[in-house]
């Protein structure tokens, strides 16, 4: 009996070992690449935020230029465009991130767009523009989304200046 | 009577002593295995740890070139967008050589500029109609990451969406 109560101890002993030494491994694989997918998203929000659309109209020339006007002008048309800003928008950050998808990874993303400053709704929510898969925001599976850090851009239009808070959320398809 | 009696309780008392004998050389025996199991498992992982520790030094490296042709004066504009000029230049000259001194060998990266259908390599005589530079062309063995980048059209003065894939050679 004691000799079984001896062997029993050992086994338990030794899943708690090879337990900890899973998990362990585990943690290091996911830190190098945590690294890897933070400078991944980073990079996808600012480079597609500083590409050229190819419109020579001030308000929409690059993709930053017309989350701006998407933003505070939605109904703005740019000068060749047969769209507005808000639906230009849209249509033009789909395209980079299908065109970036095609030569690395397919994924779902989600753009968010808010002021520097506070702007609440009547019913008290924060007025934001949201551009892509708005599953991702309700979605609870955080562990699987990556959050970019928030890409603070300003312009000045007329001779105001305007600051807007742009984060980007990707997740594997 | 007494006899048997005494007969049959010696012989119980005999196999008990048997069985707690068993019991023990299992035990032995048991611990034994796990001992062996163990040091097994430890050089198991000891060479996981040599390997997880070598990817993650090609990763490092692999990162730091990426993070270092991004910002380099060598290849990029002032607000770290990679100058279609400076690449070119770079394929020209065949840099290669000059570029292992600052990253060491068994290394590659290229650009490709997504803003033409397809892709055509850069030299003096095809720019600025072409869109992808290869710099140190590696065939060995290699792992790589592509990574998003912008690449300034200097004669068009257009930013385009392109991507940076860096690799280095594994052993």
């Amino acid at each position: 009996m004691k000799a079984q109560s001896g062997m029993v101890l050992i086994i338990i002993v030794l899943a708690v070992f090879i337990a900890v030494v899973v998990i362990l491994l585990g943690l290091a694989g996911t830190v190098s690449r945590e690294e890897f997918t933070s400078i991944y998203t980073n990079n996808l929000l600012l480079s597609v935020m500083r590409t050229d659309t190819g419109y020579s109209d001030a308000r929409c020339k690059t993709v930053s230029d017309l989350v701006f006007c998407a933003y505070f002008t939605p109904e703005w048309v740019c000068d060749g465009s047969s769209q507005p800003c808000l639906e230009k928008a849209n249509q033009t950050v789909k395209k980079y991130m299908e065109i970036f998808g095609n030569e690395t990874k397919s994924l779902k993303y989600l753009l968010t767009i808010k002021p520097a400053f506070v702007s609440r709704t009547e019913e008290g929510e924060q007025i934001s523009l949201d551009m892509g898969d708005l599953s991702l925001k309700k979605s609870k599976t955080d562990s699987l989304k990556i959050y970019s850090y928030p890409l603070v851009v300003s312009k000045t239009i007329g001779q105001n200046q305007y600051t807007l808070k742009i984060q980007l959320i990707v997740s594997k398809k | 009577m007494e006899f048997e009696t005494l007969g049959a309780k010696t012989l119980s008392g005999r196999r008990k002593a048997q069985a707690e004998l068993l019991e023990y050389l299992l035990l032995v025996v048991f611990i034994v295995a796990s001992i062996i199991g163990i040091i097994l498992f430890i050089s198991w992982w000891n060479a996981q740890q040599l390997n997880i520790q070598g990817f993650q030094n090609q990763e490092d490296r692999m990162l730091g070139i990426a993070q270092h042709i991004m910002t380099d004066q060598a290849f990029a504009n002032g607000d770290s967008m990679l100058d279609d000029a400076k690449l070119t230049s770079i394929i020209a000259l065949h840099a290669c050589q000059e570029l292992e001194g600052i990253f060491g060998v068994g290394w590659y990266a290229k650009v490709k500029s997504l803003d033409m259908e397809g892709e055509i390599p850069c030299s003096w005589s095809a720019y600025p109609e072409c869109n992808s530079w290869t710099i140190c062309d590696y065939k060995e063995k290699h792992i790589g990451q592509k990574f998003p980048v912008n690449v300034y059209r200097k004669v068009s003065d257009k930013v385009a969406l392109g991507v940076l894939e860096v690799g280095v050679t594994t052993s």
